[in-house]
């Protein structure tokens, strides 16, 4: 398939993906929580299977994927600290914060005392192998769960608990991923000649001035029409500074959408503009993450890895669920950490991050583990939420077809949610 | 053109705020560039359409202060950031950009297609058919006669024999009578215009693309045998420019009725079909040799004119403007080559200014003839200096036909464009001020500013068109 039929492809992809996750509650409805189908699509139609995308045609939209995640980055930046329009209570999130670290350690831990067992990697492999899948894979799938939420209409202590640990998880992750990018790659230009801390600062300090200069240009553009040029402006050259200097795209993205919400007034302005966007641009990355996956020289080794993180993921998620049901989540019952594996939107920026950062054998395995891991939370980790928060009594019941008396649904669960990206 | 609101005047402090921004603008990928010189593969694109966005718009708003127009501000930008100057658009990004350039290209014609109404061209038959014979004709000719006189100081003219010269001369001339329709709608998009000036000057610049694709024809095949002596006048060319055409049409024709179907039917996210489709047709009209802007500017034509969705086109078109029209004259801008213009400069400015006196006897002839008001007769010249695209591709298309001017023609083109393209927009916007025509589409025009959720076209359900009275008497003006 040439550059323009792939373009026009992701373009239809992302009228889909608008139509999925930002348009009517009807269509919302549709497809899996986590998007889990696209990346297959992707694979599918990629050079491992169809051969309707070839390497070279995905290499070539490389500028699109990365501009997509930087978009997708910064409208979860602006978003961070809501959930349906309500503020993220402090305890959940702190919770969150805690659960994801100890998730991150586990993991990366694993993966290194692996890929040292197994061999075949460097010393400086394995510390980016194991760096790189704890930050994939340490989250909870935010995205996913607030549309399983707003699909099953659930509300109540344990939904709002669940989006507060979710977002109080996303931090961590952005961060690591942001050091993983000063620490990975060798430089052998002028930038490498800086300490790593200052390359850490450079990298949240690119978030920063963007946001500030979004901010005040947005505030004094708000009523004309230009608002959309320098959104898409500020957040390409942010993208781009950061590219140039490799660092990560992600981490300034993301920290550039919260500042523009902790300072600018006009952000809910923004966020109207960028969410909606952002959501129908996951999908065609989506896509295109499937086609990036590459299983040529992947053997038993990379397998191992791949269970041994998935592994800890959810082993590491389901203590840290049981501790949290005899404390904050009582009532949620012993399974609450199952529901808490759902991999999502961040699993695939930091996965197609570090992949396009580390291409090769690396950045192929972390994708392929970033995948898995959104393939077994859709499997396990929805159905869990689901049939958790069905007992908790915080999904109504549906209403029988004939006969028989409906079930009032709570007084709560009667509140539209606010979708993201809708203006409250 | 945009139906957004007109943003309040900024003061001292907001000035001030927009110059220290663009400092950072330059700064920061300046700084970075300077670490680390070589990006790998295509990502200096992002940064490059970051750029552009941003330091466009930024200077745009500086140089509003003396009174010049946007476009100036996005040039600047690209020449600015461009492979002369500082280097953060690079060569290589620069022909990157090609396809956002196409899509731009696209999105501009099918907004001027959609700008042309019949009524207003009905209403204006008289002065157009008089402005168009005049200005191509009598200025193909008079350019010819200048370009033999100044021949000698012409590098790429230089050695050739008296009947090639004639031949050289005729190119010349056809490329002197190109205009440019994306120079035009964006000034239009930034002055919100309305009045006779803003109608003619869109009937006659849509229009004369098409003017311009059939003289180039009939210039190449008389042109060929002067340049090339083995070459023979080929009818064929124009068999090959009747299919071409005729194509055209149809095809813009069939993609309008479509869009309107779609329009009528669905009219949500108006953004992404947009896209799809520029990229798409452009991609076809390519495959089938057929005319791109034509094609679109039909699109946008049966749209406006056969249905009632024309609106709803152009709201949605004029809502990509912030980014279009920023990116298109800012990669111009980044393309132009600063030392060729520099070596050339003189007899650059020797035939731009031959070609803009010409430009003003001509639009005086024609409209005296004609009977136009006041307003057109002294001012009907300005909005035909600006040349950019279009001039180019017939400099690239001449090239091709005719190598033996081993890219002379071709540097010369870039020069006079040059000029052309930061000199014309200037003067129109300067005309529409003195025809107080500025602002005139704004009164009682645009959403409110809290419909600001509109401004991502994306999700744009139902884009709110212009209440009637903006353009409710057929005028074609902008808004």
């Amino acid at each position: 398939m040439g550059g323009y039929g792939v373009l026009l492809g992701l373009l239809l992809l992302a009228f889909i993906g608008n139509a999925l996750l930002g348009a009517s509650r009807s269509t919302r409805a549709v497809g899996l929580a986590s998007g889990v189908e696209f990346v297959v699509l992707g694979f599918v139609l990629g050079p491992h299977a169809l051969g309707a995308l070839s390497r070279d045609t995905v290499a070539g939209f490389e500028p699109v994927l990365v501009v997509a995640l930087g978009w997708a980055a910064f409208g979860m930046g602006l978003e961070w600290g809501t959930s349906h329009g309500r503020r993220t209570g402090v305890p959940g999130a702190l919770l969150g914060f805690v659960t994801t670290g100890v998730v991150m350690a586990g993991v990366g831990g694993t993966v290194h005392y692996a890929t040292g067992r197994l061999g075949g990697y460097s010393e400086r492999e394995r510390w980016i192998l194991a760096a790189a899948l704890s930050v994939c894979l340490s989250a909870t799938g935010g995205q996913g769960i607030r549309r399983l939420a707003e699909r099953s209409s659930a509300s109540g202590p344990i939904t709002r608990l669940v989006e507060d640990i979710t977002e109080g998880g996303v931090l961590l992750p952005v961060l690591g991923l942001g050091a993983l990018f000063v620490y990975g790659p060798t430089r052998v230009d002028a930038a490498g000649a800086l300490p790593s801390w200052v390359l850490l600062g450079v990298t949240v300090a690119i978030g920063l001035v963007m946001a500030l200069i979004t901010a005040v240009l947005v505030e004094k553009e708000l009523p004309g029409g230009q608002v959309w040029g320098l959104l898409m402006g500020t957040s390409l050259l942010a993208v781009g500074t950061a590219l140039r200097l490799d660092l990560a795209t992600v981490t300034t993205a993301f920290l550039m959408g919260v500042t523009v919400r902790l300072v600018s007034r006009a952000a809910p302005a923004v966020s109207a503009i960028v969410a909606p966007t952002s959501q129908a641009l996951v999908v065609p990355a989506l896509v295109l993450m499937g086609g990036m996956i590459d299983l040529r020289g992947s053997g038993a080794a990379e397998g191992i890895v791949l269970g041994a993180a998935l592994a800890t993921r959810v082993l590491l998620k389901g203590l840290s669920g049981a501790a949290l049901a005899v404390g904050p989540a009582r009532g949620a019952g012993p399974a609450f950490g199952v529901a808490l594996t759902p991999a999502g939107t961040l699993a695939v920026l930091c996965g197609v991050s570090v992949a396009v950062e580390f291409p090769g054998k690396m950045g192929s395995l972390v994708l392929t583990v970033s995948t898995a891991s959104l393939l077994l939370g859709e499997l396990i980790g929805f159905s869990s939420l689901r049939t958790l928060l069905k007992r908790a009594g915080e999904i109504p019941e549906p209403m029988p077809a004939f006969g028989g008396t409906p079930t009032p649904p709570k007084a709560e669960a009667l509140a539209t949610p606010v979708v993201r990206g809708e203006v409250p | 053109m945009s139906h957004a609101a007109a943003k309040a005047p900024l003061g001292v402090t907001g000035r001030v705020v927009q110059a220290a921004a663009l400092a950072v603008v330059v700064g920061l990928p300046l700084l970075a560039s300077m670490l680390v010189p070589q990006m790998r593969g295509t990502l200096g694109v992002v940064s490059a359409i970051g750029f552009l966005l941003l330091a466009g718009t930024l200077l745009s708003e500086l140089l509003e202060l003396i009174g010049l127009p946007h476009l100036t501000g996005y040039l600047l930008a690209g020449i600015l950031g461009g492979p002369y100057l500082l280097g953060l658009v690079d060569h290589q990004t620069v022909e990157q950009l090609s396809p956002v350039n196409t899509l731009a290209l696209a999105l501009i014609a099918l907004a001027g297609g959609a700008e042309l109404r019949m009524d207003n061209l009905r209403a204006q038959a008289r002065t157009l058919a008089w402005a168009t014979l005049i200005q191509s004709v009598g200025v193909l000719v008079i350019i010819c006669g200048l370009f033999l006189l100044l021949a000698r100081w012409i590098p790429f003219a230089q050695g050739l024999a008296p009947l090639a010269l004639v031949g050289a001369a005729l190119l010349w001339g056809t490329l002197s009578v190109t205009r440019s329709p994306s120079a035009l709608l964006g000034i239009l998009s930034q002055t919100r215009a309305k009045g006779p000036l803003t109608d003619f000057s869109i009937g006659f610049v849509m229009s004369s693309d098409i003017v311009v694709v059939l003289l180039l024809a009939v210039v190449v095949t008389v042109a060929r045998p002067m340049l090339d002596p083995t070459g023979q006048i080929g009818f064929d060319d124009f068999r090959v420019l009747g299919h071409e055409l005729l194509g055209s049409v149809a095809l813009g024709t069939t993609m309008g009725l479509i869009i309107a179907a779609y329009l009528r039917l669905v009219g949500k996210n108006l953004l992404l079909v947009i896209v799809a489709l520029g990229f798409g047709l452009s991609e076809a009209t390519r495959y089938l040799h057929l005319e791109t802007l034509l094609t679109f500017m039909s699109a946008g034509f049966v749209v406006q004119n056969l249905t009632r969705q024309g609106e709803k086109l152009l709201h949605a078109v004029e809502e990509t403007g912030s980014v279009v029209y920023v990116v298109f004259f800012g990669t111009a801008g980044a393309h132009l080559d600063v030392p060729l213009l520099k070596a050339m400069w003189p007899i650059a400015i020797a035939l731009a200014g031959a070609r803009a006196l010409t430009t003003w006897g001509a639009a005086r002839l024609s409209s005296r003839i004609a009977g136009d008001p006041p307003v057109i007769r002294t001012w009907g010249f300005a909005p035909l200096v600006s040349q950019a695209g279009l001039a180019l591709g017939v400099a690239v298309m001449v090239e091709r036909q005719f190598p033996a001017f081993k890219g002379g023609f071709q540097s010369m083109a870039i020069g006079m464009v040059a000029i052309n393209e930061m000199v014309g927009p200037i003067l129109y916007k300067f005309a529409l001020e003195r025809a107080g025509e500025v602002g005139a589409a704004e009164h009682g025009s645009g959403p409110p500013p809290a419909q600001l959720a509109a401004a991502s076209p994306l999700t744009a359900a139902e884009p709110t068109p212009p209440p009637p009275s903006a353009r409710g008497d057929g005028a074609a003006s902008a808004t």
